[in-house]
């Protein structure tokens, strides 16, 4: 009976579904029995609070002496939130943004790191670009704040020392540029998780493959295009999908660097509802915010893992 | 000799791109180090720039505060490490090689955690912690980081499962091995890449967190050490210990390259190992 | 079949490792830290979140001692209270709102904590801390001469405590000045002296901006700047320019500026000057204060709405900038520090602004200084029911005796006693002292305890893109009369008695 082990290619036997519920429950109890640590932790530490907090999205709550029911109000009033708007088309423009670095620059380096026919650069690579991970976030961002301040920051410094002063700008503090100063934050963006994940793709091909590739007589970027991206393509969505998630949570970057400023130009629906619900004490609606967030990932996940075809898959047909 | 020039040859355009990549990724790290040897006067006056005088003693002051926590976050990130990695690999295995009834569900239902924004949940999450009487412990901080830290963990740990190739489970199946000999003797061996990368990443997390041990650790005995550099600060522009604080984030880093440096090697051991080829 | 193998042995030897890791947690001391609870006989606690005043060692590359007077200080009070023991929290250098929310939230904050005037009206029917109004109009035991508490005190001092149920809730102790530090040695070069009327002031800044320095370093980032520099401009510019309509205001009685309790226009009056359309963002008084205020920035750094707050200092302190306007928490490292090259002072006042500059000119401008920095303590209603509450508040009592109170402000360093005996203050902040002594407090509230905290908020972002240049007066004023309505009514749908005087 081999139907247990499978993922790609149900095999013999009868079809699954013919099989009645309960029976087939009973026959993989030790499958459920081995996933009972993790339930056992997520039920206790993360959906109790996040459904306490999905609860808690239909009062009126200040954390303390308030808590009336008010139905979906904070979701009608969401809706007429000119702040969450704004807030939002900037999170649809930093996500576009950050997916198109994540397919490209990470991508790029795990590729040529993979293309070294000298292993020992290829390692030395590997650490160069690993290493700075563990400078801590914070320090980034302070770093970057010098880099653009107006006066004495050294991109404007730079430029004049280059000639360049048409160049000049006041980054974050420019109203059609703040954004884009933000995304630019990390550049070139390849120390993280994305080089590792494709970098360990790449050298999961089968070598046969690429030696079919080789013998087929395809160029290097026809082995790029047709072999090797298709069989990374799983590690694709992956980085597609933390990049959406990391996009949609993350907003320590314009906490620190701008406060959503100027104005509100780089003002993301995390900060709306950090503010929301630590200074201003509205829980409530800062609940509603998180679940419309929720929602909104859970949504651009779904839709990445089904048209997104996974190697797996691709294999398999 | 020959081949040498030509592997030079084939690589140089790489080494070129490859380098410029690298030099700018590098320099957080390196303006770090420099920081580091600043005296705090110096950062009153510009971000920028060599220190006027090299002052090495913001080593020792570094040192002498955040040494007692260095201790708590080994601990606090190793335990967490080793919890999430014994769980997750167990459970992505399941959802990798199983298909059993609400496989999908249950996946969809671990993989809807990671989109939680977690600020959201900081208040009902303390107030749990602190009804479960874990404030002021180091279980405050390690079950939540094993809970968290699982669903990525999984997730990740799931797809490179999945992806390794039928036929090693099925050959080892014919030699008459046990579901568990299949998963201690193949899947672990050859996601050794992923749950190093796993692991790597798990500690980044947990070494660095700031908000949830501010809020359930009081105690300054049990603080992590992301806390003890944040105490060189100051509510006040102008007062903090800038000097001393850099150097902190440089000793503070220094156990995650040595784990960077001896895990690297496992990863390329990984990687090259011949099953992956079988 | 072949899931036999996935057996139940199979799976507790699998666990193995997680239980390994838990065996390893587990060997450390995981219960509570032992010096939070004992047995009976063990002395009461009292924990003590006392933000910049937490004592500490000095490092070796601290270039002056810091704060350390709450361990002489708590030494000095075991010696008559042997059955208390004080504990100072380590300060929270950033996370302060979520440490606060959470601790108060879930009933596990120190007994006192650090807090500002501006939460108050947010906080207070929250039952997170206490009403101290039965015990500052008690006697103060580590006080002779006065009838209270609460008299030792300057009086706007303690007031600055007050929620709009008239009730003292924050026992505030200190006073934080502001000034505009400037580079002497520059002003002699170009032959200026220190300006008393706005136009002097203006053409010494058109001298200092030819010569080729900016005049003046300010930084209206919203991150640190706009929330600082913007609320004291506007506040010191509109006690000047409203001067004459403060009666109106405050619905008929005159408000005199003065350094008197209760006395200037709280939020409950300010609610009803809106409400009534006697006081509004769209008064020409408003717009004259936006007109000044932008003309005001043509001295400022380029892209001043960018600039890291640090920066403020960094441009004065290497002399790209001629005048920086900095806290009184920076006396210490602005006197201590070996790279500042030039001769440096403090403006004793601010410019007037004249008839001749604008026609609501003509009083001088209030205190660049105000009530409240590092000494700002609530105590909580945990010390109630850990049944405390009687210690907290007689450590406090005694941490506020005018002696006491000084050796830790003077130890610090960067704020000024609001008590009224003030003998051995530290004299380099009595430049401070007197500003408020002496040209008194501005009497409207500031936007940032006026109405509510998204109205702040949106006040200091809207300001930000005014300075900026991205909205014009006349958009700024409609706007933030708009969210001035908004804010106000939702004030007066929580507190009905608003409405009435």
């Amino acid at each position: 009976m081999s139907a247990t082990l499978s993922t790609s290619t149900p095999s013999s036997g009868q079809p699954a579904a013919a099989r009645p519920l309960l029976a087939r429950i009973a026959r993989y109890r030790t499958a459920y029995l081995w996933l009972i640590p993790t339930f056992a932790l997520l039920l206790v530490f993360n959906y109790y609070p996040a459904l306490s907090a999905l609860y808690h999205s239909l009062f009126q709550w200040n954390g303390a002496n308030i808590k009336l029911f008010v139905g979906v109000t904070h979701f009608v009033d969401l809706w007429h939130d000119p702040l969450w708007w704004e807030s939002f088309t900037h999170l649809i423009i930093l996500t576009v943004a950050l997916v198109a670095i994540n397919l490209t620059f990470p991508l790029g380096a795990a590729a040529m790191i993979f293309h070294l026919w000298n292993l020992r650069a290829a390692y030395f690579y590997r650490v160069l670009l690993v290493v700075p991970m563990v400078v801590p976030g914070l320090v980034i961002l302070m770093i970057w704040m010098f880099i653009y301040s107006p006066n004495i920051g050294l991109l404007n410094q730079s430029l004049a020392l280059l000639g360049l002063e048409n160049l000049q700008r006041f980054w974050l503090g420019d109203f059609k540029l703040a954004l884009y100063a933000i995304i630019f934050v990390g550049f070139p963006w390849v120390a993280g998780i994305g080089t590792l994940i494709y970098l360990a793709g790449f050298q999961a091909i089968p070598t046969e493959l690429m030696d079919s590739a080789v013998i087929d007589g395809a160029s290097t970027w026809q082995r790029f295009a047709f072999v090797e991206l298709p069989m990374v393509l799983s590690q694709i969505k992956l980085v597609v999908i933390l990049t959406v998630i990391t996009a949609f949570q993350n907003f320590t970057i314009v906490l620190v660097m701008t406060n959503g400023g100027p104005g509100t130009k780089t003002l993301v629906p995390g900060l709306h509802l950090y503010k929301t619900a630590m200074a201003y004490n509205r829980m409530g609606y800062a609940c509603a915010i998180g679940t419309v967030l929720f929602f909104l990932t859970l949504i651009l996940t779904y839709l990445n893992h089904r048209y997104l075809r996974s190697s797996v898959e691709f294999t398999g047909s | 000799m020959e081949s040498r020039r030509h592997t030079l040859r084939h690589d140089l355009v790489i080494h070129v791109m490859l380098g410029f990549l690298a030099i700018v990724t590098f320099f957080p790290f390196v303006f770090l180090l420099i920081s580091s040897f600043r005296p705090t006067v110096d950062f009153m006056h510009t971000f920028w720039g060599l220190p006027t005088v090299p002052e090495w003693a913001n080593y020792r002051d570094a040192w002498t505060v955040i040494s007692p926590y260095m201790l708590n976050s080994l601990i606090v990130s190793g335990v967490s490490m080793v919890g999430v990695l014994a769980i997750a690999s167990v459970s992505a295995f399941v959802f990798a090689r199983f298909r059993f009834p609400g496989r999908e569900v249950l996946f969809m239902a671990i993989l809807a955690l990671l989109m939680i924004p977690s600020i959201l949940t900081l208040i009902p999450a303390f107030l749990l912690v602190k009804d479960l009487n874990l404030i002021n412990t180091y279980w405050a901080l390690i079950l939540p980081y094993i809970a968290g830290g699982q669903v990525f963990a999984i997730f990740i740990l799931r797809s490179f499962i999945a992806s390794l190739p039928e036929e090693l489970f099925e050959a080892s199946r014919l030699d008459g091995a046990s579901t568990f000999q299949m998963f201690r003797h193949i899947a672990l061996p050859l996601s050794k890449p992923m749950l190093i990368t796993v692991a790597i990443m798990n500690v980044l997390a947990t070494w660095n967190d700031y908000i949830w041990p501010l809020v359930t650790i009081p105690s300054q005995k049990l603080w992590t050490i992301s806390l003890g550099i944040v105490s060189f600060g100051s509510q006040y522009g102008g007062l903090e210990r800038w000097g001393p604080m850099f150097a902190g984030y440089v000793i503070a880093s220094v156990p995650l390259i040595v784990l960077f440096t001896l895990t690297m090697r496992y990863f390329i051991a990984g990687l090259t190992s011949g099953a992956i080829k079988a | 079949m072949s899931h036999n193998g996935l057996s139940r042995r199979r799976f507790l030897q699998l666990s193995g490792a997680t239980g390994a890791a838990l065996t390893l947690a587990a060997c450390i001391p995981s219960t509570p830290a032992d010096d939070m609870a004992g047995p009976e006989a063990e002395p009461r606690v009292v924990s003590h979140y006392a933000q910049g005043l937490t004592p500490r060692d000095r490092l070796e590359t601290d270039r002056w001692d810091p704060p350390q007077a709450l361990w002489a200080l708590e030494e000095a009070y075991k010696d008559l209270h042997p059955d208390v023991d004080l504990e100072f929290i380590e300060s929270v250098a950033s996370g302060y709102d979520e440490w606060m929310v959470t601790q108060l939230t879930a009933g596990t904050a120190p007994e006192i904590l650090w807090y500002q005037r501006g939460w108050i009206a947010r906080d207070y029917e929250k039952n997170w801390f206490n009403n101290l109004d039965p015990y500052l109009s008690q006697p103060n035991p580590y006080v002779e001469g006065y009838d209270s508490w609460k008299d030792t005190f300057q009086g706007p001092v303690i007031a600055s405590g007050t929620a709009p149920d008239g009730h003292i809730y924050l026992i505030t102790g200190d006073i934080v000045g502001t000034g505009f530090f400037y580079n002497k040695s520059k002003f002699d070069e170009l032959g200026l002296a220190v300006p008393e009327t706005w136009a002097e002031y203006e053409e010494a800044q058109q001298a200092i901006a030819d010569s080729g320095t900016t005049p003046f370093s300010v930084s209206y980032h919203l991150q640190g700047g706009t929330p600082l520099y913007g609320s004291w401009t506007t506040r010191v510019f509109q006690d000047v320019l409203y001067d004459h309509k403060m009666a109106q205001i405050s619905g008929g009685t005159p408000v005199s500026r003065t350094w008197k309790p209760g006395e200037g226009l709280q939020p409950p009056a300010m609610v009803r000057a809106i409400r009534d359309g006697n006081y509004a963002a769209t008064d020409p008084e408003w717009l004259e204060m936006l007109r000044l205020m932008k003309e005001w920035s043509v001295h400022y750094p380029d892209g001043f709405w960018a600039l890291p707050t640090a920066d403020v200092f960094r441009l004065w302190a290497e002399g790209e900038a001629a005048v920086a306007w900095l806290g009184s928490w920076m006396n210490k490292p602005v006197r201590n520090d070996p790279l500042i090259e030039f001769e440096w002072g403090i403006f004793p006042k601010m410019p007037t602004v004249t008839q001749e500059t604008s026609q609501y000119g003509g009083l001088g401008f209030p205190a660049m200084a105000g009530v409240g920095g590092v000494f700002q303590y609530i105590t909580t209603t945990v010390a109630e029911e850990r049944g405390v509450l009687d210690d907290t508040i007689d450590w406090l009592q005694f941490l506020t005796a005018p002696p006491n109170l000084i050796e830790a402000l003077n130890d610090h360093g960067g704020f000024a006693p609001g008590v009224k005996d003030t003998a051995g203050a530290d004299p380099s902040l009595a430049v401070y002292t007197d500003m408020l002594v002496n040209f008194g407090a501005e009497r409207i509230e500031p936007f940032d305890s006026m109405l509510t905290r998204e109205f702040v908020d949106a006040m200091w972002r809207n300001l930000q893109q005014f300075m900026a240049g991205e909205l014009s007066a006349d958009e700024m004023s409609s706007i933030m009369q708009q969210e001035m309505e908004l804010a106000a009514q939702q004030l007066l749908n929580e507190h009905p008695d608003w409405g009435e005087a």
